[in-house]
């Protein structure tokens, strides 16, 4: 089926995350100076600026820290996909990230609610990180 | 710090009567209060020598980037100060500190600040688009790819917030759907409120769920509208037609994702805390002192927060604070006797009638909403660029 979504664009910076996303892998970063997690992905630290930032692959494994269920979106791709939900959710390093939690029922969806990683292909050239009902 | 109390005075207000203007631009609603303020101050056009205004475009308009010098040529003004500081619908808070600072430090004495929007008439369905869609730009690298591919709204962001918040607290649906009847039975008391039928906590939860746990009820209304508020400096301001309206304190803060480690909940309320504390220790006041608050209602959840970041309830006390009545016209701290953005005005960015619904209430011109002997009023305006990137305003004005 046709991804009529909106889709992602890379730049040079993050396009490290995207090609990790096309091989399975959900890349967190950890700044080897400071220790601190960072999430979006970023070509520096956002903590201490002057350490050296490395690539992690998380687990996947978290918990929904918050979320909503859009029962009304009028953009396209999202204006027939209602309700759905979108969602913090809290992996290692205390982060919180936004994302899609899928293969459920969205009215069943609650605050502490574990869920893993799962990818989404949405075409030849983008592969989605989401998460769903562990 | 230098003593910021009183450096400046709003002496001149106006609130566009218009919800619906299909016939206007954004440029003349604001032109057409622009005038109406300074008639309100009994100042001139050559009297105004700083101004500050916001974009609209796309959602409320054509107005778009270096948006000051576009509305000034348009108004035909010169003024030797501009600024066109962006916090969404907190700008307007913004904009005033800007001109206390610029009026204290001699830059300037008589600022015009003003706003206006075709909202409603343009159809934009502001809480319920994608943000690209809603700003009509295409997909960022950073951040947007990290963020809009999974359909997150306006109504959305605060449905995580408000999600967080009601399972932190054990604040009920039924206490955020309060808000929404009190600014309704406000605004029943102001002839031009947009809706003014009353409404119940039932109807509210019956009003169909846009982004979880938020109801259609839960959210503002879009109209068209405009307003410009005159801020000057002590010598201007013993001259004009009206008594002044002191800015006895002001602050601000914002507040961001934080690289993914941000409690978007906590932070909302924390960061209303800094501002007010910055505020009112300018102020020299206390949360006791307040008689009437204006408090941005994009959505009900935001009156709950900022009555805690403010301080005039305890953490996690907000829901049984106005379930209690006590933001009602006629109890311990009425808010938004106008009907606020839920039910009176709000063409985007509500921030700026706050000052003026403010003014005309320390004024005593308020008629039927009229809230009795108002020495201290507070505003708290919170806007955002998009998702948790926020920013907030708080102000303290009195009367002499």
């Amino acid at each position: 089926m046709e991804w009529i979504k909106p889709l992602p664009v890379a730049s040079g910076e993050t396009k490290p995350f995207w090609d990790a996303c096309k091989e399975g892998k959900f890349l967190i970063q950890k700044c080897k100076t400071c220790n601190e997690y960072q999430y979006h992905y970023r070509a520096f630290c956002s903590h201490c600026w002057f350490g050296e930032i490395q690539d992690i692959e998380s687990k996947g494994d978290g918990n929904i820290w918050s979320f909503t269920v859009i029962n009304r979106n009028r953009s396209p791709g999202f204006i027939d996909d209602v309700p759905y939900v979108v969602a913090m959710i809290e992996i290692e390093g205390g982060l919180k990230i936004i994302s899609n939690v899928i293969n459920c029922d969205p009215w069943k969806v609650y605050i502490g609610m574990p869920v893993k990683l799962t990818f989404t292909k949405a075409t030849e050239e983008w592969t989605l990180p989401m998460f769903e009902p562990s | 710090m230098t003593d910021l109390r009183k450096a400046a005075a709003i002496v001149g207000v106006h609130e566009h009567p218009t919800r619906f203007a299909p016939d206007k631009s954004e440029w003349l609603l604001q032109a057409e209060s622009a005038i109406a303020a300074l008639q309100d101050a009994g100042l001139e056009p050559k009297d105004i020598d700083a101004y500050f205004t916001s974009a609209t475009q796309p959602e409320g308009g054509d107005l778009g980037a270096c948006s000051s010098i576009m509305m000034a040529d348009y108004l035909n003004i010169h003024p030797k100060f501009i600024d066109e500081t962006d916090v969404g619908g907190a700008s307007f808070g913004y904009f005033m500190n800007r001109a206390i600072l610029g009026i204290q430090a001699g830059l300037f004495k008589c600022a015009l600040i003003g706003y206006g929007a075709t909202t409603r008439s343009k159809m934009v369905n502001v809480g319920t688009l994608g943000f690209n869609d809603l700003v009509g730009k295409p997909m960022a690298a950073t951040p947007d790819s990290f963020e809009q591919i999974y359909g997150i709204t306006v109504v959305g962001l605060m449905g995580m917030i408000a999600q967080r918040y009601m399972y932190d607290h054990s604040v009920t649906q039924e206490q955020l759907a309060r808000v929404a009847v009190t600014m309704r039975n406000h605004a029943q008391l102001n002839p031009e409120a947009r809706y003014r039928t009353p409404i119940t906590v039932e109807d509210v939860l019956n009003s169909g769920i846009i982004a979880s746990p938020l109801h259609k009820l839960d959210c503002c209304l879009i109209s068209d509208g405009g307003a410009a508020v005159i801020v000057a400096s002590p010598e201007i301001a013993r001259n004009c037609k009206k008594p002044p309206v002191w800015v006895l304190g002001f602050g601000e803060s914002f507040m961001h994702h934080g690289a993914g480690h941000t409690d978007w909940s906590a932070e909302t309320r924390n960061m209303v805390s800094r501002a007010s504390k910055d505020c009112f220790g300018m102020a020299g006041l206390t949360t006791n002192d307040i008689d009437m608050a204006m408090i941005y209602d994009a959505f009900t959840i935001n009156v709950l927060l900022d009555l805690e970041g403010t301080g005039f309830c305890g953490v996690g006390e907000a829901g049984a604070f106005v379930e209690a009545g006590n933001v009602d016209i006629g109890g311990s701290l009425p808010i938004n006797p106008d009907g606020g953005g839920l039910s009176s005005n709000h063409p985007g960015r509500r921030g700026i009638f706050l000052f003026v619904e403010a003014t005309k209430q320390l004024r005593g011109e308020c008629g039927l909403r009229q809230i009795k002997n108002v020495k201290i009023a507070a505003c708290t305006a919170t806007g955002a660029a998009f998702l948790a990137r926020r920013g907030t305003a708080v102000h303290v004005l009195g009367r002499d």
